[in-house]
C-alpha cells in the first residue's frame, strides 16, 4: 500500500517508470476482471490498456483511502460496462456454437473455460445492467455492497437488480434446458 | 436440481479459469507518452492564441478613437439637399 502510494506520488510528479511498475503489478488482476467482459483476447488486452490509461489520467483523484487495486477495479468495471454498451450499439450477439453439444461432454472434459463460456453466453442474453451485477456476483464473488461501490449504484438498487436478474437468468437457463444438458452435475 | 444451483456450480468452476496473460505495460506507456506529447503540442497553440488576443485588443483600443471620426458616407447625399434652396 505504502509502495503504491509512493509510486503514485512519483507518477504525479512526472515519473512514468513508477506508473509502469504499477501496471506490471496489477495487470494480471485487471486482465482477469476484463476477461469477464469479453472472451476475445485482443479485445481484453485493449480493455486492460484502456483501464490503465484511464487510471493514469485520473490518478490525481485517487485519495488513497482504499487499496489501489480496488480503485482500478472500479475503473475496470465501468470500462467493461461501456464496452458492452458499444457492443449493444453494433448489436454483436454472442454465439456459443457448441452449446447444444454440452450434454455430450463428460465431467472430465468439462473444464473451467467451458463453464465460464456457458455463463458468459447465458449472461449475454440479459440486459446490460443485469448482466453486470450477475457477472460481478458470480465471477468476482462481489457482495451487493461491493457491486454498489464498483458501479456507483445504490445498495438497494443493486439488491433489487440482482433479484430480478436471477429470475430472468433462471428462465433463460430453463429455456435452454441447462438442467438436462448438465445432468451429470447433480 | 434448480437451474440457479447449476449456475452457481458453473460459476464456481469458471472462477478457476486461467486467464490469458500478456504484458500490456509497453502499450500503456506508449499511449501515455503519446498523450503527453499531444498535451505539450497544445501549449504553443495556446501561446499563439494569447498573442493574437493581445494584438486584437490593442487594435480595438486604437480603433475606438478613430471610430468617432467615421461619418456615414450616405450623409453626403442627404446633407447638400437640406441646404439647397428649393426655389429662388
Amino acid at each position: 500500500m505504502e509502495t503504491d502510494l509512493n509510486n503514485i506520488r512519483a507518477c504525479i510528479d512526472g515519473d512514468n517508470e513508477a506508473y509502469r511498475r504499477l501496471v506490471q503489478k496489477y495487470e494480471t488482476q485487471i486482465a482477469r476482471l476484463m476477461w469477464r467482459f469479453t472472451r476475445d483476447r485482443t479485445e481484453c488486452e485493449r480493455l486492460v490498456q484502456d483501464v490503465f490509461v484511464g487510471a493514469y489520467l485520473s490518478l490525481k483523484s485517487y485519495r488513497g483511502q482504499g487499496p489501489f487495486l480496488h480503485w482500478l477495479k472500479r475503473i475496470g468495471t465501468r470500462t467493461g460496462y461501456r464496452f458492452w454498451k458499444e457492443q449493444d450499439k453494433t448489436r454483436q450477439v454472442l454465439q456459443l456454437e457448441d452449446f447444444d453439444t454440452i450434454e455430450k461432454s463428460k465431467q472430465e472434459e468439462f473444464d473451467s473455460a467451458k463453464a465460464a463460456e456457458i455463463l458468459h453466453y447465458l449472461f449475454a442474453r440479459l440486459p446490460r445492467a443485469d448482466r453486470l451485477v450477475l457477472t460481478l456476483m458470480y465471477f468476482e464473488e462481489c457482495s451487493s455492497e461491493e457491486i454498489a461501490r464498483r458501479t456507483g449504484w445504490s445498495r438497494v438498487a443493486v439488491k433489487m437488480r440482482v433479484s430480478r436478474a436471477r429470475k430472468k437468468l433462471k428462465n433463460i437457463a430453463e429455456k435452454e434446458k441447462l438442467q438436462e444438458k448438465l445432468e451429470w452435475m447433480h | 436440481m434448480d437451474a440457479l444451483k447449476i449456475i452457481e456450480k458453473l460459476a464456481e468452476k469458471a472462477r478457476k479459469e486461467s486467464v490469458p496473460q500478456s504484458d500490456v505495460s509497453p502499450m500503456v506507456m506508449h499511449e501515455i507518452n503519446a498523450l503527453q506529447r499531444t498535451e505539450s503540442g497544445v501549449l504553443p497553440l495556446e501561446f499563439f492564441a494569447g498573442i493574437s488576443a493581445v494584438a486584437a485588443s490593442i487594435i480595438t483600443i486604437l480603433s475606438i478613437s478613430a471610430w468617432q471620426y467615421i461619418v456615414n458616407p450616405l450623409i453626403q447625399f442627404i446633407a447638400p439637399l437640406q441646404e439647397m434652396p428649393l426655389w429662388k
